[in-house]
């Protein structure tokens, strides 16, 4: 996953010297439906006594999860759109029950290559998720980068594939009844979509 | 611009500290609770019934009375008629849905009926509430059915292995046993154990434990406080050495020692009682010098020391 990453923000670097003009203009704006897989990578419990650091399936006792995700941004200027997102994630854990994440965010992108037929964005949310286990609910901070190279089949309509990562943050203070504290997690989970984009 | 700004992250700020009080309802971390997820069972354990010598283990899921061994299930006793069961490793007597109390062995072709009377509830220690509103118990030797306490009517009771706390109808007292004095009481017991070696129960209530000596008639302080609310399973553990007083809460697996005399409640919330404490029990019971922790849907664990060992999934 790191690879791809890297290898997606060297081609976009390169492709903007390539491709030196724009597309996009202030004004403009992107509608954009995705829906894929999500693979957790880690769970980091920085204040417990064993186990703190938990990786795949196997150590999160998470399986192969979905996501779907709503998002809707205005460009600021040629290479900037900032927006909102709204997604959904699921994952089963070992004993069957869903591990839910609702995150609502604060959307920005990046768009170094553009063109007619095709766009790069490096997309950054940061907002809040609702956490969703067994009957519990946690608002938790959430943060997302992701990669979405974008095909552009028409005028409007184009589809892409986005992958990079996601956090969030379960915090507790200590407890007089209860040491929670150790409860404390930061989270990190993979998620790899397909995007249907329409822009105007 | 720069109104619109403000109001926009005001609005946005306190929809935060809105939606932040869900965190209230985590009463366990979520992501620790994850991780320690495990896995599923193929049956719904309601009531762990027995564990005999050969560490058989013998439940009652929504099908019916299974035998676990080797941590395979095999179906002693498929049925949707029963609502309660006890096993004493000779009989199965169990309540059906009208109340009325049958017994078979578990090669039997077909059930008895024991006696005419109904009852309300049966629990895992034999121990029943009959419609006339007392308190009943079977017994081991004849396989019938003896009176417990008939001087109350009781509307719930509570039992461990041999003595049985009953909850008086129309009154805030408890009556022990065959006792024909209640304990006057404004707490509501959710379980309790005691301890042959000083005779007295330890009953917990919300996050208290009260030490209570069996013939008192008055509830004193609270001599423990439980790092949370109580469930209803608490069980008297023996390791081969000691004994412990185990107390299930919603957090955690509290207990007393005898190697203190029961001076002292230590909170577990590490190692094997991370794994069980986010889980919903379905009885607990010593299997060798291990304990034997039932759940309903995460099958069935041994935890072979009190405090620092990992629990055994031994059957999914």
């Amino acid at each position: 996953m790191k690879k791809f990453i890297i290898v997606l923000l060297i081609l976009a670097a390169a492709s903007s010297a390539v491709f030196a003009d724009t597309y996009y203009e202030k004004g403009d704006t992107l509608f954009s439906v995705n829906a894929g897989v999500n693979l957790p990578c880690f769970m980091f419990f920085p204040n417990s006594t064993s186990d703190e650091f938990v990786t795949g399936f196997d150590g999160t006792h998470l399986s192969l999860g979905g996501y779907v995700s709503l998002s809707y941004q205005g460009f600021l200027s040629k290479y900037f759109a900032l927006g909102g997102q709204i997604g959904y994630g699921f994952n089963y854990s070992k004993a069957k029950y869903v591990y839910a994440t609702v995150p609502i965010t604060a959307k920005v992108s990046y768009i170094p290559v553009q063109n007619y037929n095709f766009d790069l964005k490096i997309n950054a949310n940061a907002g809040i998720s609702v956490l969703r286990y067994n009957d519990q609910r946690y608002l938790s901070p959430f943060m997302s980068l992701t990669v979405a190279p974008t095909y552009y089949f028409s005028t409007s309509w184009g589809i892409g594939l986005e992958a990079g990562v996601w956090s969030w943050l379960e915090y507790y203070s200590k407890s007089s009844t209860y040491n929670k504290w150790e409860d404390t997690c930061i989270g990190m989970f993979a998620p790899v979509t397909v995007c249907l984009t329409y822009r105007h | 611009m720069k109104k619109s700004l403000i109001i926009l992250l005001t609005v946005a700020l306190l929809s935060v500290l809105f939606l932040s009080s869900c965190n209230v309802d985590a009463s366990d971390g979520l992501a620790d609770q994850v991780r320690n997820s495990a896995q599923a069972s193929g049956i719904r354990i309601l009531q762990l019934l027995y564990v005999d010598l050969s560490e058989n283990i013998y439940v009652r899921s929504d099908k019916g009375i299974y035998e676990i061994s080797d941590g395979n299930e095999t179906a002693k006793y498929i049925s949707d008629d029963i609502k309660a069961a006890y096993y004493n490793g000779t009989y199965l007597f169990f309540l059906n849905q009208d109340g009325e109390l049958y017994k078979r062995t578990l090669t039997d072709t077909s059930d008895t009926r024991v006696g005419t009377s109904t009852y309300t509830k049966l629990d895992s220690n034999g121990y029943l509430l009959g419609s006339d509103s007392h308190i009943h118990k079977i017994n081991d030797s004849s396989n019938a059915v003896d009176d417990v306490n008939t001087s109350f009517d009781f509307m719930d009771f509570i039992s461990v292995k041999d003595h049985v706390l009953g909850r008086v109808t129309g009154a805030s007292s408890y009556a022990f046993d065959n006792s024909s004095t209640a304990l006057s009481t404004t707490v509501e017991f959710n379980s309790f154990v005691y301890d042959d070696s000083n005779s007295n129960i330890y009953a917990a209530s919300g996050t208290s434990v009260y030490k209570i000596a069996s013939s008192a008639t008055s509830l004193g302080d609270a001599s423990f406080t439980l790092n949370s609310s109580a469930s209803g399973f608490a069980y008297l553990y023996n390791d081969g050495t000691n004994n412990y007083i185990v107390f299930k809460t919603s957090n955690s697996f509290d207990y007393l020692s005898s190697t203190d005399s029961y001076a002292t409640l230590t909170i577990l919330t590490s190692n094997w009682a991370s794994s069980l404490r986010s889980v919903s029990l379905s009885g607990l019971a010593n299997i060798g010098n291990s304990l034997c922790v039932s759940t309903i849907g995460n099958g069935v664990w041994e935890v072979s020391g009190i405090d620092d060992s990992e629990a055994e999934q031994i059957f999914y």
